[in-house]
Formats: C-alpha cells, structure tokens, sequence
C-alpha cells in the first residue's frame, strides 16, 4: 500500500484510535474534574478490559459482542469497590497523595493480572473479517465497527452529562464543590457514578481494542502518556476538549504513521504536542 | 419551636480557637441578624452550621432534629439553605440549570413558577450562563436556588457585597417576603447596617466567637449597641 491509499489508511486508523482514546481519556478527565485525582491507574483498567474481553472469549469461550460489554462492566464494579477504598479518601487531599495512591493501585492491577493471566499476549478474533471499500482501499469493518460504538458511547455520555440528574450534578461539582453540598447535592453518590462511568468507558475501550491490538498486562502503562498528554491539553476537567484533542491525537499520530512506524508516530506525536503547553499552559481549551 | 438551636458551639481552623462556646437560637420565621467586627467569627459561625469548618464541636438542632452527625449535604436536605460570600452560583451552567441543581437535590422543591413569581428578574435571563451575570443577578440567582430547595432556614453571609443600591432594597424585600410569606427563618450576616436593622426582626452581636448582645433593630439604636459593638454611629431607623 502506497501513495494515497496509505495515507487514506493510516488517517483512518488514527481516527479510530482517536476515539478510542476519547473513551479512556474521559474518565480520567472526569476523575480528574470532580476529585482532583491524577488516577495514574487509568490506563490500567483500559488494559483489565482488554484482559477481560480476551480471557472471556478464549477461556469461557463467550462471543466477543458479548465479552464486550461483560468486561466492561466488571471494570465498572470494580471501580464501585476501589471508590470505597481509595478514589473517596483520596479526594479533595493533597494532589501528591492522589499520584501515590493511584501509582500504587497501578502496580496492584497489573502485577494481579500478570498472575492470574500470565504474561504472554493474548489474541481475539474480530467478529466480522470483512473489509469495507472506502477513500480507494479496503479497511477493516470491525475497526469501523469499533469507531461507531465508541461514537455512539461518546454521545450517550454527553446526552448523560446534559439531560441527566446526575450529569447536571457532575458538571456543576467541579464547579463549586462547596457550593454544591451546600445546595443538597450528594457528593458521595456524584463521586460514586463518576468513577464507575470512568471505569466503564475506559474498559469499554479496552474491550474494543482487543480484536485490533490483542491484549497484553503492560499495555496500559502505553496509554498512559498519550491519555494524559490529552486531558491536559485539552484543558484538565474540559470534557470536549479532552474529547476533541484525543481525535486530534488520533489523526496526528495517525498522518505521522504514513513516514515512520507506529512506535516512532505516537512518541512524535507526543513530542508535538507538548510546546502547546508552553504557549497554552490551561490547554487548548481552557481548564475547569 | 426553635428553628435553629445552637449550644456551646465551638470551632477551629487549626490551632485558632474561632468560635468559643457560642449559644444561638432562631425561632420559626424569625429573620436574625448577625452583626460583628471582622475577625469575630460571623462567616465561621454559618460555615459551621454547614459543617464546611474542619473541626467543629457542640450542639446543633434543627426544628428539634439534632444534626450534628449529619454532612453538609444531608444538613442542606434537611432544609437549610446557605448563600456563602465566595460561591453564589454555578458560573458555567445555565441560570435554569442552576435552580435544577437544588430542584434534583431536595425531595420537594418549590415549583419554578412560585420561585420566579417572586424573584421575577431572573425570568428573561434564565438560558444564560449565571457566570456572566451582574453580582446584584448573581445573588438574585442565589436567592433564587436557595427558595428552590424549600428551606425552613435561611443562612445568608453578606448578600450585598458588591451590589448595586438599587438591588440592595431589593435582597431585603425579598428576604422579608420569604419570611413573612413562606414562613422562612433567615439568619443573616451583613455589613449593611441600614438593610441589617430594616430585614431583620432581631439583632445579635458576636464578639470573639460569642453572642455579646441582643436586642430589636429599635433596641440596638436606642440603646447605643451598635456603638458599643460595631464603633459606628447610626441614623438609620430601623422598620417599625
């Protein structure tokens, strides 16, 4: 593949990966809004359910469409759990306890499913193998496939966060934390339904990301920089910026990819990115 | 019955000793004011009711339900509502959206055309963001909220810092309407003596995290209190 075609591919393949990392980038932003937490172990739950939706297809021999939303719910409920633990007696603390708290939880994660599932890398199948005809080359439906369902996770977060009792309490706490318990607000259970949705989008992720890129322990230490490297530009606690800016990511890293390898695309993508900052030190969107 | 029942109340902010064994009543439909020096402990006073002070100790009953066990968002669905000095609104949501806020949080709000009959001028500025508001529509917007979660005590701290004279008259007519009308008790600090003696039905003096002396808005005037414990010298005649 060459020329034009490449170029078509590989804008694609970013842009899927693009929003794949706005579903894990939103959680962390969310955490990040409501509990001024640095949760250094998001990226590890993108890797738990990419851990899960494979261990489920290969071992328990479940179909992906359902492993899927399986895996990402378990990281759902595990956040439920980890909020009672951590996320809550972290909240509101100094920043640096946070980072500590959640490096921990990081090293926790990863080291369990080292144990459990072994370090080799793990493979699932797509659902669909068809390729689609598109820009003059033939792309992966299931990558396009991949792409819808995070579209449609992405805007069933914004119909939540705008429509919804507790989405209109999540955007006001960042706002005035104080303000809102005062006015009645639960911020315990506000707290509660923000980490679990973090954990769902990010498993979420995971889970879709199997059938592209297999499933490995360490591969949510990967994420980590680009998903932060997102939450920060794109204004740290700014929804549609973070979400906006993780597409973005996706596209540079996807055109860096036509002249250089994957690996050398997303750390000069990283590298990119990164004066912004210098002239932009709320983000490119402004922080809440 | 009591609205609010306070009994030596104590607070601190690390190792200062803020509030000292302080004894505060408000009776149902009383409109309190609380008026002091800086540094006398007014703000800490409200903020511990709220339970926003880090260490707080001391009796607190509300219409006779003891709530000192409670958190501040459990206290604020019990029925106080607290308008603070340095958050009056949501800036980036919506003035509608900021009445919902409380709406959602309470199991019965006021319905938004009682609130809007009586703090109207926020009707035409209900889809912009309250952040972009006057300070006077800010606090309207304030008000506004706190009648939303249909509170029996109203707690509010200098509600007319930074606003125009005009809406000044305004905030008091409206808290007198809201006591008188909804049978709402208010406490209120306010370095406003005229709207002070005018909006409140009793005055108290706080001293070094204690209440030094009460009286009528007619008795602090008369009997030289408000010179005694504020230094200031008033024509102001206080409402009959």
């Amino acid at each position: 593949m060459e020329g034009p075609a490449l170029v078509a591919f590989q804008m694609l393949n970013g842009l899927v990966w693009g929003l794949l990392l706005a579903l894990i980038s939103l959680g962390l932003c969310l955490i990040y809004g409501l509990m001024r937490i640095n949760n250094l172990a998001h990226g590890s739950l993108f890797m738990l359910g990419a851990m899960l939706t494979a261990w489920g297809c290969n071992s328990l021999e479940m179909p992906l469409w359902l492993a899927t939303p399986a895996a990402a719910i378990a990281v759902a409920v595990l956040m439920l759990l980890l909020d009672t633990v951590l996320f809550s007696r972290v909240a509101g603390r100094d920043m640096t306890v946070g980072l500590l708290a959640t490096a921990g939880l990081l090293l926790i994660i990863d080291n369990t499913v080292l144990a459990v599932f072994g370090g080799e890398p793990a493979s699932v199948d797509p659902p669909v193998e068809d390729a689609v005809a598109l820009f003059g080359l033939y792309y992966p439906a299931y990558r396009l496939l991949a792409a819808g369902i995070a579209i449609a996770v992405l805007l069933a977060v914004w119909a939540f966060l705008r429509f919804s009792r507790y989405g209109l309490w999540m955007r006001a706490v960042p706002q005035a934390r104080e303000l809102a318990a005062s006015t009645g607000v639960p911020i315990a259970r506000v707290n509660l339904v923000t980490v679990a949705l973090g954990g769902l989008t990010a498993g979420l992720a995971g889970a879709l990301a199997t059938p592209i890129t297999g499933a490995h322990f360490q591969m949510g230490l990967a994420i980590l920089a680009p998903s932060f490297i997102v939450v920060v530009v794109g204004g740290l606690g700014n929804i549609a910026g973070t979400v906006t800016m993780a597409i973005v990511y996706g596209l540079i890293r996807g055109g860096f990819s036509v002249v250089m390898t994957p690996t050398w695309a997303e750390a000069v993508t990283l590298l990119a990115l990164l004066p912004l900052l210098y002239f932009r030190p709320d983000g490119l969107f402004g922080g809440r | 019955m009591d609205a609010l029942a306070i009994s030596g109340l104590q607070a601190w902010y690390g190792k200062s000793h803020i509030l000292q064994g302080l004894d505060l009543t408000v009776a149902t439909g009383e409109v309190v004011g609380l008026f002091g020096r800086n540094g006398a402990g007014k703000t800490t006073l409200l903020k511990s009711i709220m339970r926003q002070v880090p260490r707080v100790e001391g009796g607190i009953t509300l219409f006779g339900q003891d709530i000192t066990a409670l958190g501040t968002d459990a206290r604020a669905r019990a029925g106080i509502a607290y308008m603070s000095q340095e958050n009056r609104v949501f800036p980036d949501l919506s003035v509608a959206e900021n009445i919902a806020v409380a709406a959602h949080a309470v199991a019965a709000p006021r319905p938004l055309a009682d609130v809007l009959g009586l703090i109207g001028e926020i009707r035409d500025h209900l889809k912009r963001p309250a952040g972009r508001l006057s300070g006077g529509q800010q606090q309207l917007v304030a008000l506004a909220r706190c009648m939303t979660m249909n509170c029996r005590l109203l707690m509010m701290d200098e509600p007319t810092e930074g606003v125009m004279p005009q809406l000044v008259e305004r905030i008091g007519e409206i808290i007198r309407a809201m006591a008188r009308e909804r049978g709402v008790s208010v406490l209120l600090v306010e370095q406003n003596i005229g709207l002070g003696l005018a909006a409140c039905s009793s005055i108290r003096f706080i001293e070094k995290g204690r209440i030094v002396a009460s009286g009528t808005p007619h008795s602090v005037v008369s009997e030289g209190l408000l010179e005694r414990h504020l230094g200031v010298r008033t024509r102001v005649r206080p409402a009959a």
